[in-house]
C-alpha cells in the first residue's frame, strides 16, 4: 500500500543570537491512511516543530534546511506557497493544543468553520453554513445551528476543542495533525475528545498524527509510536511492541518514571539530568550524559537508526 | 490523633456578574466541605477544573475568608486567631504552586526568593539566613553556586525546586501543594515527586496535595478526597477510593484516565456531557446529569456524604446497589 505521508531526513533549524538551534535534527516517519501515529517526547524535543514543518508553518526565523515531506507522493517542501495554501486546512487539517488562542475571538464559530469550506471548496455562504452545521453536529456540538453565532469565549474548553476539530475536518482532509489536542482539558472531556478523533478517523479513513507527552494516551490510541529526543526519533515501533519491549534507554527511562508502575509511596525511577542544549554542536548520542548504559563509543559519532526487530527501529549502539 | 488542620462545613461564595445586563449571581465555589488532616499524613484532593479544589487551598491557607463554616488549625478557628497565633499559622502552613514561572518573582535572585520567608518571620541573622538558604538549595538538589541567579535562568523543574526550598525555609508543619507537578515533563515530574516524598519523610511533614492526575494522586496520598462541583463526593484511604470506588464520579474519572496498562483499559462507563456551570448547579445529586446510573431519586434529592465502609465515605444514593455486588 502506498504511504499517505513519508518524511525523510527532515531538519529544521532556528538561527538565533547564541547559535543555530537545531530543533529537528533528523526525522524519518511514514504514515498510511487510517493509521494513527503518535509522536512522543518532552518539551523542546522537536515534536511540535516537526508538525509545523509538515505544514510548512515553522515560525521565523526557523527554516527547513533538509529533507523531504512526501504527501501522497508529492514533496510538500518543493511546492510554492500558493499550492501549499491549497493543501493546508484542506487536505491536511491541524488541531492545536489551546483552542482559546487558536480560535479567532472576534469571529463567531460559524464563520470560522465555514471559512475553509468557502476558500477551498468555493462553496457559497449558504452552502458553507449548511456544511458547517453538519460538521459541528458530527463533532458532537449540541444544537449546532444555534451555536453558529456563538463566539469562542461563550463555549467551554471541551466545546472549543470540538470546534477546532470541526474546523480541521470541515474539508474532509486525508491527514490530520493533532498537537496535544487534549492537554488543556479535564480527563473526562479528554476521553470524549479522543474517542471522537478515533471515530472520525475510522469513518473518514484519515491518517492521524497525534503529538502528545502523555504515554497513557499513546498506549490507548496509536498504532505506531515514535519517541523523540533532542530533535531526533530515537525509537519507532508498533505501539504494543514499543510498550512491551522498549529498547532505547530513554524510552525505558520514561516508562519507568511513570507513577503508574511504581509502588504507591515508593521512590520513582528517574532519568538524571535534563535535555541537552540544542544550540551546541552535538557529537555522538545526545542522550549519553543521562544514559545508564552508554560509554565512550557513544560519544564518537552520530548514532544511526537500526532495525532491532521487524518494524522496530532504535537509535542506540548499546541497546539489546 | 488530633487533627492538625480541619475544615468544618466550609462554604465559599463569589458574587459574579453574568449575562449582557451584568446580572449579579452567586457562584458557590465550595459548597460545604469537611475533612481533617492529621500530622504526618498526606491527603490528596482531586477533581476536574472548576470543582473548587484550588479555592479550598486558598481557604485553608487563610488567603481568603470562608463565607460560612470554619478552618480549624490545631483545633482553633482561623478567624479567631490573634496576631501572634496568625503569624505562627502562616509560618507553619506553606504553599507550593503549580506554575513555576508565575510563582517566582522574576526580579529577585534565587537566594532572596528562598530567604524571603526567613526575613518576613524574622528568623536568624543575615549570615544564619545565608547558611540556611545554602542548605535548602542543596536539600532540593540545586547547586549553591546558583545563589545569585534569576528565575529565568532555570528550567521548569529547577524552578519548582526553588518553590519547594522557599516553602521549606521556615520549617513548616504542613505544606499545601496545588498541582505541583502538572506543568512538568514526565522525567522531571518523577524527580520532583521523589523530592516531595523525601522532604515529607525527613521532616515529618503533613501534605495536602491537589491534583487532577490520578496516577500522581495514588502515588503520593495516604488518603484521598474526590471533589465535584464544590463538594467532596467520596473520601477514604487511597486503596479504598481508587481500587474500589463507591461513587460513579470516581469510577468515571478512573475509567477516563489513560493508562499504559492494557489490563486497566477495560472501558466500562464514561461520564456523559460536561461539567455543569457552578453558577447553576443541577438540583438533586449534582452529578446526576452526567451519571451513567442516575435514577429518579437522584434528580430529586442530594445524597449526603455517608460512611459506607469504615473510613470510606461516599455521597451516592446507590453505592450499595452499584458497588456492593463486586
Amino acid at each position: 500500500m502506498s504511504k499517505l505521508l513519508e518524511i525523510q531526513g527532515l531538519r529544521t533549524e532556528f538561527p538565533l543570537k547564541g547559535g543555530v538551534l537545531k530543533a529537528v535534527r533528523c526525522v524519518d516517519l511514514e504514515l498510511s491512511a487510517g493509521e494513527t501515529l503518535a509522536l512522543v517526547g518532552e518539551s523542546g524535543c522537536g515534536k511540535s516543530i516537526t508538525a509545523a514543518s509538515i505544514m510548512r508553518l515553522v515560525p521565523p526565523p526557523g527554516r527547513i534546511v533538509a529533507g523531504s515531506v512526501r504527501f501522497q507522493g508529492q514533496d510538500l517542501l518543493t511546492l510554492n506557497e500558493e499550492a501549499m495554501r491549497g493543501i493546508r486546512g484542506n487536505r491536511i487539517g491541524m488541531v492545536f493544543q489551546d483552542p482559546m488562542t487558536s480560535l479567532n475571538p472576534v469571529f463567531n464559530i460559524g464563520n470560522q468553520v465555514a471559512e475553509g469550506l468557502r476558500v477551498h471548496r468555493g462553496l457559497s455562504r449558504e452552502d458553507a453554513e449548511r456544511e458547517a452545521v453538519a460538521v459541528l453536529e458530527e463533532v458532537g456540538i449540541p444544537s449546532p445551528r444555534e451555536r453558529l453565532k456563538d463566539y469562542p469565549h461563550q463555549l467551554s474548553g471541551g466545546m472549543r476543542q470540538r470546534v477546532m476539530i470541526a474546523m480541521a475536518l470541515a474539508c474532509r482532509p486525508e491527514l490530520v495533525i493533532a498537537d496535544e489536542p487534549t492537554t488543556a482539558l479535564d480527563v473526562t472531556i479528554q476521553a470524549q475528545i479522543l474517542e471522537l478523533l478515533d471515530r472520525l478517523k475510522s469513518e473518514n479513513r484519515m491518517g492521524l498524527i497525534l503529538i502528545t507527552h502523555n504515554l497513557g494516551i499513546v498506549a490507548e490510541r496509536a498504532h505506531r509510536t515514535a519517541i523523540m529526543y533532542a530533535g531526533e526519533i530515537v525509537e519507532y515501533a508498533e505501539t504494543f511492541e514499543l510498550f512491551k519491549n522498549p529498547l532505547h534507554p530513554y524510552t525505558r527511562g520514561l516508562l519507568a518514571s511513570l507513577p503508574e508502575f511504581a509502588t504507591p509511596g515508593g521512590t520513582l525511577t528517574t532519568i538524571p539530568g535534563s535535555v541537552p542544549d540544542l544550540k551546541k554542536e552535538l557529537i555522538g548520542c545526545p542522550f549519553l550524559a543521562r544514559c545508564p548504559i552508554g560509554d565512550d563509543e557513544c560519544a564518537c559519532s552520530a548514532v544511526e537508526m537500526k532495525e532491532a526487530g521487524p518494524g522496530h527501529l532504535v537509535r542506540c549502539l548499546k541497546s539489546p | 490523633m488530633s487533627a492538625l488542620l480541619a475544615a468544618k462545613d466550609l462554604v465559599k461564595e463569589f458574587a459574579v456578574k453574568s449575562g449582557a445586563l451584568g446580572e449579579k449571581r452567586t457562584l458557590k465555589a465550595v459548597a460545604g466541605v469537611d475533612f481533617e488532616l492529621v500530622p504526618g499524613e498526606t491527603l490528596g484532593l482531586a477533581g476536574e477544573s472548576g470543582c473548587g479544589k484550588s479555592t479550598v487551598a486558598r481557604l485553608l491557607t487563610g488567603l481568603t475568608p470562608p463565607t460560612a463554616g470554619s478552618v480549624l488549625y490545631r483545633g482553633k478557628d482561623l478567624a479567631t486567631l490573634n496576631r501572634e497565633e496568625m503569624a505562627r499559622f502562616r509560618k507553619d502552613v506553606q504553599m507550593i504552586f503549580q506554575d513555576p514561572f508565575s510563582s517566582l518573582n522574576p526580579r529577585m535572585r534565587v537566594a532572596d526568593i528562598i530567604g524571603e520567608p526567613l526575613v518576613i518571620h524574622n528568623i536568624g541573622t543575615a549570615s544564619d539566613r545565608r547558611g540556611r538558604v545554602m542548605a535548602l538549595m542543596e536539600r532540593v538538589g540545586l547547586s549553591p553556586d546558583q545563589l545569585t541567579r534569576f528565575p529565568h535562568e532555570f528550567s521548569g523543574g529547577q524552578r519548582q525546586r526553588i518553590g519547594i526550598a522557599r516553602a521549606l525555609a521556615v520549617s513548616p508543619k504542613l505544606i499545601i501543594a496545588d498541582e505541583p507537578v502538572s506543568a512538568l515533563d514526565i522525567s522531571i515530574q518523577a524527580q520532583i515527586i521523589n523530592l516531595l516524598q523525601g522532604v515529607k519523610r525527613d521532616l515529618n511533614l503533613s501534605f495536602l496535595f491537589i491534583t487532577h492526575d490520578l496516577s500522581v494522586l495514588r502515588h503520593l496520598s495516604d488518603r484521598v478526597a474526590i471533589m465535584y462541583l464544590g463538594r467532596i463526593v467520596e473520601t477514604g484511604s487511597r486503596e479504598a477510593v481508587l481500587d474500589a470506588p463507591l461513587h460513579p464520579y470516581t469510577e468515571t474519572l478512573l475509567n477516563a484516565s489513560p493508562s499504559i496498562d492494557p489490563e486497566k483499559r477495560k472501558r466500562r462507563v464514561l461520564a456523559k456531557g460536561e461539567l455543569p456551570s457552578p453558577l447553576s448547579p443541577p438540583g438533586g445529586c449534582p452529578f446526576h446529569p452526567r451519571c451513567p446510573y442516575a435514577e429518579e431519586l437522584c434528580h430529586r434529592e442530594r445524597p449526603d456524604l455517608k460512611e459506607k465502609e469504615p473510613g470510606h465515605r461516599a455521597a451516592c444514593h446507590f453505592s450499595d446497589k452499584l458497588y456492593r455486588s463486586r
